[in-house]
């Protein structure tokens, strides 16, 4: 069981604020989820399998390439200035 | 049949210029993506320049490629260097990619001209396209009707004629689903086959890029085209073999695997199409074989919590600082974050990020994260050492239902129930094939479908091959809508 | 004193690879904002990670020099938090299968300073607060980090500096990292508690992070022990929290209660294939490790008879170390080879980074060469200072320096002042020898070999007592 309180901390980890209409209808759904996933708890737990691991030379070789020009990195920025993306750190408009 | 073969004899013989085709169908987008809603974005300019450079080509009197001058589209979740790709999400509403995805430059590589973005649920989240901030893209059989999702503008663009193929994503169905609705051709890989390198990453463990088609033989070649190895992709391996020239091998001494755990809850109508398509392929030399897999039963619950995990950690990059659109009044940083994310995301959206939080945080990590993979490898084992042992492909309907009216009002889990035939085949890495075999009672189309042996594709697309000469391609999807070969 | 502290600490080292970690974007330092990135690093959507094969191998050997365990199999994890210098809101790191476990470094008292373990992981980008507004640079994003996490084993804050010093010694020798605390490429958290002098059980730790150098380790720890130690004495309890260290002030800032610390949420990275590095790898990169700072200050000082101290110097720094070695070949004064580079040279060369760049103006075989001249008695120390000053000067040899200045050897004016004597000292024999007499000029001889106490030359010396007695 979800409660509001649960619900309020994961969507604190999630950075997701949600108004107390949206928690409410979110935290039925989400019970509804859980409940319909605890079937899970039926299976018997196994060994994992073994990690199947890659060696060294699978890896990338250290050589530089040219990097993307400032201006397209900050292409998709909503702020930008002098090179930098921006954030005001207090919004108000 | 296949379209790919029927335009390229087209454009050898000269019959048409690659410009003059490409135009028609741009034109015939214009004329029905209103009611159709299957493009977000069409690429005119990108498509001509293309289409031009491939009459260069006939003129010169060279060679095509396996794909040249087909024109295509590709599911809006694949990045495009200088082109709006956008998930259906306000989060991308305004996103310009600096990259091109792979699979995308591969098929650029082709000269493939690019028709346009297509409509999908919001980043890939859902299985009827409802979830687009676009709104849906409409079944072209019926549309008061889904085209399903989550690739279902690639799927409505080509059951209508304004694609003659196009690329979607599948991570728990979203190419197979839509294919069935629709009556198409939908393959989803086995894992590793095709770079994810470019596309918006759902659930990385479980994502594959796969072609949507008329037909068989299209699929083939397609498939044969994007699963070339990408060094990029740490995940991704490449195809071992051509899938094209394969096609037409006899079925005898093929075991195909039915499970009857596949068939339950399943629409009667559905049932009927998939047993009458089981005795074509028996017919043509498959032995039917039936085998068990109690396990389905954990196969929604594995996925969702896998899914969902894997999506709540790829979407915690979308805070309007770096792309997308930002909340322009708040208290602090993390208010901005978070009101942003508000903003920018569907209710699905963030139902699954919420979800998937819970299943990764401290506490509830053990109880479903963990036993979820757990799951997953036990099913993943049992397919290869038990029914893999039995038999060398499971048919199974695609999806329990045919395409529902838009605005069904469901749970979500009602809805998830949608994809039980469908998330196993991610969840094991295997390859899977949806093809038409039937109408329903309303005339809507059903699927059947194939899971194969990893890399196997060129086994179940032979299957269906086989059956889809057999049956004359009755039950491919030739609609009149759109322009018409 | 009823309190001790318990100290350890989490350092956070930058790979001296090319490219970063998960693309080719160059790591070089500076460089404008956000000109050295790509999809990659800064978490566009549908971009994948693509490890570097060099930050493994430079992980590994910093794992073999700290005397670790390497794992045959790790993994990488995605550990989560949002902060806008990470892009994808979270940093793919190593959880609980990283690259080497255990390990140890020694401190000069001979206390064992016990490693947990090293993992491999992407650094973040930089966020500068400017005017109530937050400007970030990824071009850091995406380099790759060593973590080197310690036991609490530190007692006090000259174990935690030692430490540090010891870690940058061994880490810049294999050539791993420039681990330069200014420049940011170490940095360190300390994470610290108080108990009771002799109390089995750890007192509640706090976190320090934001320490830019050794000094600001040290007054950090002292700090937060007078503080902790404050609270406790007043019957208090410590809030487990993370402190951010004001180095104006001196002071520790909380920065968040820990209580609400991150939920990280770790999950393995799907994007990441798992590493395998086998015993051949190992044994590859073992080959590949210089000397260790310790075993060569050991040789200097059991072969060379260095000081601890002047070994220690010497090898502070690697190419130090390096010229020494060559400029030692074929003398036989060790002690003389480092004076001249722990005094003139190092007074020439005298910062740090100038150190570590070790840029000389003479090869080493240039102070060979005049420490041979030393040797074989042909010049004094004297001289040799002097020659040594023009030498850095001008950038020649010892000979082309004494031409130049005008300097013969001590053996050539010796010589022939002692020649001159002799003549002075014998006039009968000199006489004697002018006359004809062939043996009058053994006795010239004899006494120029007792003035010079045996060093002459004796053919020498017969060839100049013959010039001067004809002429």
């Amino acid at each position: 069981m979800i409660t509001a309180e649960d619900l309020k901390k994961i969507a604190a980890l999630s950075m997701l604020s949600l108004d107390d209409a949206e928690l409410y209808a979110l935290n039925n759904d989400l019970n509804d989820i859980v409940a319909f996933a605890d079937i899970i708890s039926e299976f018997q737990v196994e060994e994992p399998d073994p990690i199947l691991p890659f060696p060294l030379d699978t890896l990338r070789e250290d050589n530089v390439y040219p990097s993307a020009p400032c201006a397209e990195i900050l292409k998709n920025a909503a702020r930008s200035e002098d090179g930098f993306f921006v954030a005001e750190v207090r919004g108000n408009e | 049949m296949s379209k790919i073969a029927d335009i390229q004899k087209l454009l050898t013989s000269g019959a048409i210029s690659c410009r003059e085709l490409t135009l028609s169908y741009l034109d015939a987008i214009e004329k029905q993506n209103s009611i159709l809603n299957a493009f977000i974005t069409v690429t005119p300019e990108t498509a001509l320049l293309t289409a031009d450079a491939v009459d260069k080509k006939l003129k010169a009197g060279e060679a095509l490629l396996p794909l040249e001058g087909v024109p295509m589209a590709l599911k809006d979740n694949l990045s495009t260097a200088g082109i709006k790709t956008t998930c259906a999400s306000r989060a991308l509403s305004n996103y310009i990619p600096i990259y091109d995805a792979f699979v995308w430059s591969l098929l650029y590589r082709q000269n493939a001209p690019l028709l346009g973005k297509c409509n999908m649920d919001e980043f890939a989240m859902g299985s009827t396209c409802e979830t687009s901030f676009f709104g849906g893209a409409k079944n072209p059989h019926d549309l008061t009707r889904v085209a399903g999702g989550s690739s279902g503008g690639s799927a409505s663009a080509v059951a209508s004629n304004l694609a003659p193929y196009a690329l979607g994503s599948d991570t728990g169905g979203s190419i197979r689903g839509p294919a069935s609705f629709c009556g198409l051709v939908g393959l989803k890989p086995t894992y590793g086959t095709v770079s994810r390198n470019g596309a918006v990453a759902y659930a990385s463990s479980l994502d594959q890029i796969g072609p949507i088609t008329t037909c068989i033989q299209d699929a083939a070649a397609v498939f044969d085209v994007i699963s070339e190895r990408d060094e990029n992709d740490m995940t991704c391996v490449g195809a071992s073999e051509k899938t094209l020239p394969l096609l037409g091998r006899p079925l005898n001494g093929t075991k195909i695997g039915i499970a009857d755990e596949f068939f339950e809850d399943v629409n009667p109508d559905v049932c009927q199409a998939v047993q009458n398509a089981s005795r074509t392929l028996q017919k043509l030399g498959a032995e039917l074989v039936p085998v068990s897999f109690p396990m389905l039963k954990y196969a929604l619950p594995v996925y969702y919590i896998l899914a969902d995990a894997e999506a709540s950690s790829n979407l915690g990059r979308f805070d309007g600082i770096r792309y997308g659109p930002a909340a322009d009044s708040y208290d602090d940083i993390n208010d901005m974050i978070c009101k942003t994310r508000d903003m920018v995301f569907g209710k699905e959206v963030k139902r699954r990020i919420l979800l998937g939080t819970y299943v990764l945080s401290a506490g509830y990590f053990d109880a479903y994260y963990k036993k979820a993979q757990m799951i997953r490898e036990a099913m993943t084992r049992q397919m290869k050492n038990d029914i893999f042992k039995k038999c060398d492909m499971l048919l199974t309907p695609t999806d329990p239902v045919t395409a529902m009216p838009f605005g069904t009002n469901m749970s979500p889990v009602e809805t998830y129930q949608k994809d039980i035939c469908t998330v196993t085949a991610n969840i094991t890495g295997l390859p899977a094939l949806s093809a038409p075999c039937g109408y329903d009672g309303a005339n809507l189309p059903i699927g059947m479908q194939l899971i194969g042996k990893p890399f196997c594709e060129a086994d179940i697309l032979n299957a269906f091959y086989l059956f889809e000469k057999e049956t004359d391609g009755t039950f491919l999807t030739n609609l009149e809508m759109g322009y018409r070969l | 004193m009823k309190w001790e502290m318990v100290i350890g600490l989490e350092t956070h080292v930058e790979l001296a690879t090319e490219t970063k970690i998960f693309c080719s974007c160059t790591t070089k330092f500076g460089g404008e904002p956000n000109t050295h990135c790509c999809p990659i690093c800064m978490g566009h959507p549908g971009s994948l990670p693509f490890l570097n094969r060099k930050a493994v191998e430079y992980a590994v050997m910093a794992g073999l020099a700290l005397n670790c365990e390497i794992n045959e199999i790790s993994k990488m994890d995605r550990k989560h938090y949002v902060y806008p210098d990470l892009p994808k809101a979270f940093q793919i790191s190593q959880y609980d299968l990283p690259l080497c476990l255990g390990g140890y470094v020694m401190l000069s008292s001979g206390k064992r300073i016990n490693l947990n373990r090293i993992h491999l992981e992407e650094d973040a980008g930089k966020l500068i607060h400017e005017n109530g507004k937050m400007l970030m640079d990824y071009n850091r994003g995406g380099v790759p980090l060593i973590e080197v996490v310690s036991e609490p084993d530190l007692s006090n804050a000259q174990e935690a500096v030692e430490y540090l010093e010891t870690l940058q010694l061994i880490l810049r020798t294999i050539g791993v990292s420039d681990c330069r605390m200014q420049e940011g490429s170490m940095r360190c958290d300390v994470n610290i508690s108080v108990r009771e002098k002799g109390s089995p059980v750890l007192g509640t730790k706090a976190e320090v992070k934001n320490l830019n150098s050794f000094t600001a380790v040290q007054a950090a720890i002292e700090y937060e022990f007078a503080r902790q130690s404050e609270i406790l004495e007043q019957g208090g309890k410590i809030q487990q929290e993370t402190l951010h260290f004001r180095a104006a002030t001196g002071e520790t800032i909380s920065m968040r209660d820990k209580e609400n610390a991150d939920d990280y949420r770790y999950f393995r990275e799907p994007d990441i294939t798992a590493i395998l590095v086998t015993p051949d790898d190992i044994a590859a990169l073992r080959e590949r490790l210089p000397e260790l700072p310790a075993v060569r200050i050991a040789r200097y000082v059991n072969d060379y008879k260095l000081t601890e101290q002047d070994a220690g110097l010497l090898c502070k720094y690697k190419r130090v170390s390096d010229f020494f070695e060559a400029a030692l070949s074929g003398t036989n004064n060790p002690k003389t080879v480092a004076a001249f580079i722990l005094t003139q040279m190092f007074s020439l060369i005298s910062t740090e980074v100038e150190r570590e760049k070790w840029e000389t103006p003479i090869p080493p075989e240039y102070l060979r060469d005049l420490v041979l001249l030393l040797d074989s008695n042909k010049i004094n120390h004297n001289l040799a200072k002097i020659i040594m000053v023009k030498m850095l000067e001008t950038g020649n040899d010892p000979e082309s320096v004494m031409k130049a200045e005008g300097i013969s050897t001590t053996e050539a004016i010796l010589i022939d002042a002692l020649c001159a004597n002799a003549i002075e000292a014998n006039p009968a024999a000199a006489e004697d020898y002018r006359k004809g007499k062939e043996k009058a000029l053994q006795a010239l001889i004899g006494n120029v070999m007792r003035q010079s106490k045996g060093r002459a030359d004796a053919e020498e010396a017969k060839k100049i007592l013959i010039d001067l007695l004809k002429g």
